[in-house]
């Protein structure tokens, strides 16, 4: 059940495609996704985001606490700019000598993301805005 | 006198990102009258078991009680090795009905046992009740129990979203979040400082402390590596084994016990909306303790003015300085400037300007019990028995936290 709510984010990653869950009725996101629209009762379904986003938070993670990644590195939840409902976990990878700062623009791109354990796969990710 | 839950509501006011749990009025109700712990520790080899039936043996001798006077047990849920009312029997060798509820312990239980207590009593089901924390997480971490990941790969959401991107576990959430204070409200590194500072100085005071002989320094701690930034090892809770029990029965009783009463006052519970993903929470600045203070000020009628000393469930240092805040003995925001100056430290009392707070070094620094400690600790400051004792101490709060829950405990001396 809950596959469905999570393999069409992932699917969408593969066709560089950035979605969200939202309801088909009342049009409101749903993030997390659910299968009725938490508001309304109304079926959901996926739409896409844009490429724009801001910055609400972040952390580099310094030393090895998880076995996930090799470290450094940046995980973040940024606020796609046509969908201010959603807080997207993700992970940030700025140009060299771009340090992170909360409300600061963002560009999507996908990214083949290696973990430590199990296979390396496509993510959404962000960079900084370059103007 | 009572107070509807109307009142209590209307008090305690609304919020747009979380809300109160409606507990009804106990104010004045219940009394704890013994306290009792094992040995604090790293890895000991001791089981979570034996360590709840020597804290509470401890508890019991320490109310004056007689095992076989125990009618109820409480502890918390989710916990492994937890006793059952059997093991008590077992090992007191009694024969007693004993009322059971897994409505106990640490964490925010800690604070919202009371409460549970209460209506215990009031039914009639349990007149002497124990509640137990035990964890042998230093132990079983060492032997390999349990990895970091486990508890959120088996959360949906958390599997699907957040582990991809290496978003766990916990002080990743909270470096994430304090990062948003420090940009909100110019929160610096050596502002948060003062709290693990602070509570290390309380633990090198308390000889029962896990850090008790471990000094440090603002220069050591900015010195030492960042683990996930902002924050070092030294903003996260320790790894223990240890166990923390205490014994609660109805107010109008506590005179027959020898220590100084200490009275439950009021109880306040809290959760953010969005529940459990705290990804998904809408003010990473804030922590549910915003929606429990509220309502336990309201029970026990009176605020934060009126606190003379409190224990804060800190897991990192920027959660205990969130829920500061969030109790309101500062604004939302001005906390990193609240903590500088001493004012967490036992000598600096209400009366000039502090706000003492954790007092046997908390989760940082004491040891990672997951609150139980927390509880006992402003017994002993009530009691005016505490290692590093705040003067004129009438009324302390517990701050629980719980994932997504917030706890709040107030406690007076009375008599």
């Amino acid at each position: 059940m809950t596959d469905k709510l999570i393999r069409p984010f992932w699917e969408a990653a593969e066709r560089r495609e950035l979605i969200t869950c939202c309801c088909n009725r009342c049009k409101r996101d749903i993030w997390y996704p659910e299968e009725k629209c938490p508001d309304c009762g109304g079926d959901t379904d996926w739409r896409r985001l844009g490429t724009s986003a801001k910055l609400l938070s972040w952390t580099i993670v310094q030393r090895q606490i998880n076995g996930a990644f090799e470290v450094p590195y940046t995980p973040a939840i940024v606020v796609p700019d046509d969908a201010p409902e959603v807080q997207l976990v993700t992970q940030l990878f700025l140009s060299e000598g771009v340090l992170p700062a909360c409300d600061m623009p963002l560009q999507l791109e996908f990214r083949e993301l290696t973990p430590l354990q199990g296979e390396a796969f496509i993510a959404p990710v962000y960079r900084e805005l370059k103007q | 006198m009572t107070q509807s839950i109307a009142q209590l509501k209307k008090r305690a006011g609304h919020f747009d990102w979380g809300h109160s749990v409606e507990l009804d009025d106990v104010r004045g109700e219940v009394a704890i009258v013994g306290i009792g712990e094992t040995e604090y520790s790293g890895a000991s080899g001791r089981k979570a078991k034996a360590m709840a039936l020597e804290a509470i043996s401890k508890a019991i001798a320490d109310a004056g009680l007689r095992p076989d006077e125990i009618d109820g047990l409480m502890l918390s849920p989710g916990i492994p090795d937890q006793i059952s009312p059997q093991d008590y029997r077992d090992h007191f060798g009694t024969d007693q009905a004993i009322w059971f509820s897994e409505e106990g312990g640490a964490m925010i239980w800690g604070a919202t046992c009371a409460h549970t207590a209460a209506h215990a009593i009031r039914a009639g089901k349990a007149k002497t009740i124990v509640n137990v924390f035990a964890v042998d997480w230093a132990t079983t971490r060492k032997q390999g129990g349990g990895r970091p990941g486990d508890w959120h790969a088996s959360e949906p959401m958390k599997a699907g979203f957040e582990l991809p991107y290496g978003w766990f576990p916990q002080p990743l959430y909270f470096s994430t979040f304090m990062h948003r204070h420090m940009h909100e409200f110019g929160t610096t590194p050596e502002q948060l400082a003062q709290v693990p500072l602070t509570f290390r100085r309380h633990a090198n005071g308390h000889d029962g402390a896990v850090m008790h002989d471990k000094a440090m320094s603002l220069q050591d701690y900015l010195d030492r590596p960042l683990l996930a930034d902002p924050f070092r090892v030294e903003d996260c809770c320790l790894i223990s084994d240890g166990a923390g029990a205490f014994v609660m029965c109805a107010a109008e009783r506590a005179a027959d016990f020898p220590h100084t009463q200490v009275i439950v006052e009021g109880v306040g519970r809290g959760c953010i909306d969005g529940a459990p993903y705290i990804s998904q929470q809408k003010k990473l600045t804030a922590t549910p303790q915003t929606f429990a203070a509220p309502w336990a000020y309201a029970m026990a009628d009176c605020g934060p003015q009126d606190i003379d000393v409190i224990a804060v469930y800190d897991c990192f240092s920027g959660t205990a300085l969130m829920q500061i805040e969030d109790m309101g003995f500062c604004k939302k925001g001005e906390g990193g400037a609240f903590v500088e100056d001493e004012r967490l430290h036992f000598s600096r009392p209400r009366s000039k300007g502090g706000i003492p707070c954790n007092t046997h070094g908390g989760l940082l620094s004491h040891a990672y019990v997951l609150g139980i400690a927390h509880v006992i600790e402003l017994v002993r400051q009530i009691r005016g028995t505490a290692h590093n004792q705040v003067s004129h101490v009438e009324r302390a709060a517990y701050a629980g936290f719980t994932a997504d829950e917030g706890a709040t405990l107030i406690l007076r001396k009375g008599g």
